[in-house]
């Protein structure tokens, strides 16, 4: 099935049942990228400290998906889905920021409704390329410093937790945090010239 | 700077908290540290990200609701499904061919072990997919609602009329079968207890009229 264009993400269910038949299943759909969108939702609520709504605003996507209907004309369904999740994640950034009368939206997120479709994928792409050169570049590092890194950078376990575990002070953790960080930057970049080459 | 200075200057522009500037102000960093606690702070939102997955589909409520966790109670029945396939003149190949152009990462092997080994890990969207392709009703295509009870709450709530009425909305509003909607809702209701929510019957059923009803279109 050949798609030739670049379809929005609809919230009301305007395309609906017109273009059943010829748009793929959804399920098969999240199937396939559903670690992208979980993805997206939580760099995109991070910032507001909002992670724990990030299965929300999976869901809403995808409930607002089940109810317009897939339209036929998608160049690329991760970028399609990932864009449709980043929305409802921003609305719910932007409703709890009007509740606390907090910071304009625009401050802490680049808003990218208007962007272009083959930015995002590329972009999507490209995170997905140095996701996983972060994964392998893991191998670097030692036991203990591999503690640091999953547990207190990538899991945000606190830093006390972590010095008790490893028998160190919280500064020292602080420091090995940094050393940590330089190690992975360090093993990536080797990575990436090599992937360039 | 100390270790523990830079440490906060990481963690607020990996965050990019809007706090970042109050953090920077009178920190005397210059532009050539700046740009080194950049480069850390983007290694360090990255390693976080790639700490941060989609949860295990059987805990993913989401996943339920689209039918795609494998449930007892809506299994492909293989000799059905060969039998099915054969009277519709289709090769494995050639079903795995139309899921795939329905987005299903399917292959040939996939389909000839539906058939001649187990098909316990077809989820019934899948199962839903193949009846359409097949002409087929899932009924046909599934062995039925086991009658093994499911522990304690989620057997009260599957044989409770308002859940029954739920699973008959949600098959409207989605186009799919009974069996098929009935496995989705108890599949929702299974993965909100796996992540360690535990409301009761009330509550739950509540949580799924609000479900089915947004998927529901508007009233005429």
């Amino acid at each position: 099935m050949e798609r030739t264009g670049e379809a929005e993400v609809e919230d009301e269910p305007s395309v609906a049942h017109a273009c059943r038949g010829a748009a793929p299943d959804l399920a098969a759909l999240y199937a396939q990228h559903r670690g992208a969108m979980y993805r997206v939702a939580y760099s995109t609520l991070r910032p507001s400290g909002m992670v724990a709504s990030a299965e929300d605003a999976v869901s809403a996507a995808v409930v607002s998906l089940m109810k317009s209907g897939l339209p036929t004309n998608v160049v690329n369904w991760e970028a399609f889905l990932v864009k449709a999740v980043k929305r409802k994640a921003q609305d719910i950034v932007k409703s709890a920021a009007v509740r606390r009368a907090g910071p304009s939206l625009d401050d802490l997120h680049g808003r990218t409704a208007d962007s272009d479709v083959g930015e995002e994928v590329a972009e999507r792409v490209d995170l997905e390329q140095q996701i996983s050169r972060m994964r392998a570049s893991l191998d670097v590092l030692n036991e203990r410093q591999r503690l640091v890194a999953v547990e207190h950078i990538g899991l945000e376990r606190p830093r006390a937790e972590i010095a008790a575990q490893l028998g160190v002070t919280p500064a020292r953790v602080s420091q090995m945090k940094l050393e940590v960080l330089k190690l992975l930057r360090d093993a990536m970049d080797g990575r990436r010239t090599n992937d360039e080459r | 700077m100390n270790d523990e200075e830079r440490e906060r200057v990481v963690d607020a522009l990996s965050k990019r908290k809007h706090r970042t500037g109050e953090v920077l102000r009178g920190s005397g960093i210059g532009a050539d540290e700046l740009a080194e606690l950049s480069a850390l702070a983007d290694t360090s939102e990255l390693l976080w990200l790639s700490q941060h997955e989609a949860p295990p589909l059987e805990a993913d409520p989401v996943a339920a609701m689209l039918g795609l966790v494998p449930d007892q109670q809506c299994t492909l029945d293989s000799k059905a499904f060969a039998r099915a396939r054969k009277k519709a003149g289709l090769k494995p190949s050639g079903i795995a061919s139309r899921l795939r152009q329905r987005g299903w990462q399917t292959s040939d092997a996939d389909v000839f072990r539906w058939e001649t080994r187990t098909a316990h890990d077809v989820p019934p969207a899948l199962i839903q997919a193949l009846a359409e392709i097949l002409g087929r009703t899932v009924e046909q295509l599934s062995l039925g609602t086991s009658d093994t009870p499911e522990p304690g709450l989620l057997e009260e709530l599957r044989r409770s009329p308002k859940f029954k009425e739920l699973v008959a909305r949600w098959a409207r509003a989605r186009h799919v079968s009974l069996p098929v909607a009935s496995a989705t809702l108890q599949g929702r209701l299974v993965a909100t207890v796996h992540r360690g929510n535990a409301p009761d019957t009330a509550q739950m059923l509540d949580s799924l009229d609000a479900l089915v009803a947004a998927v529901e279109p508007p009233p005429e």
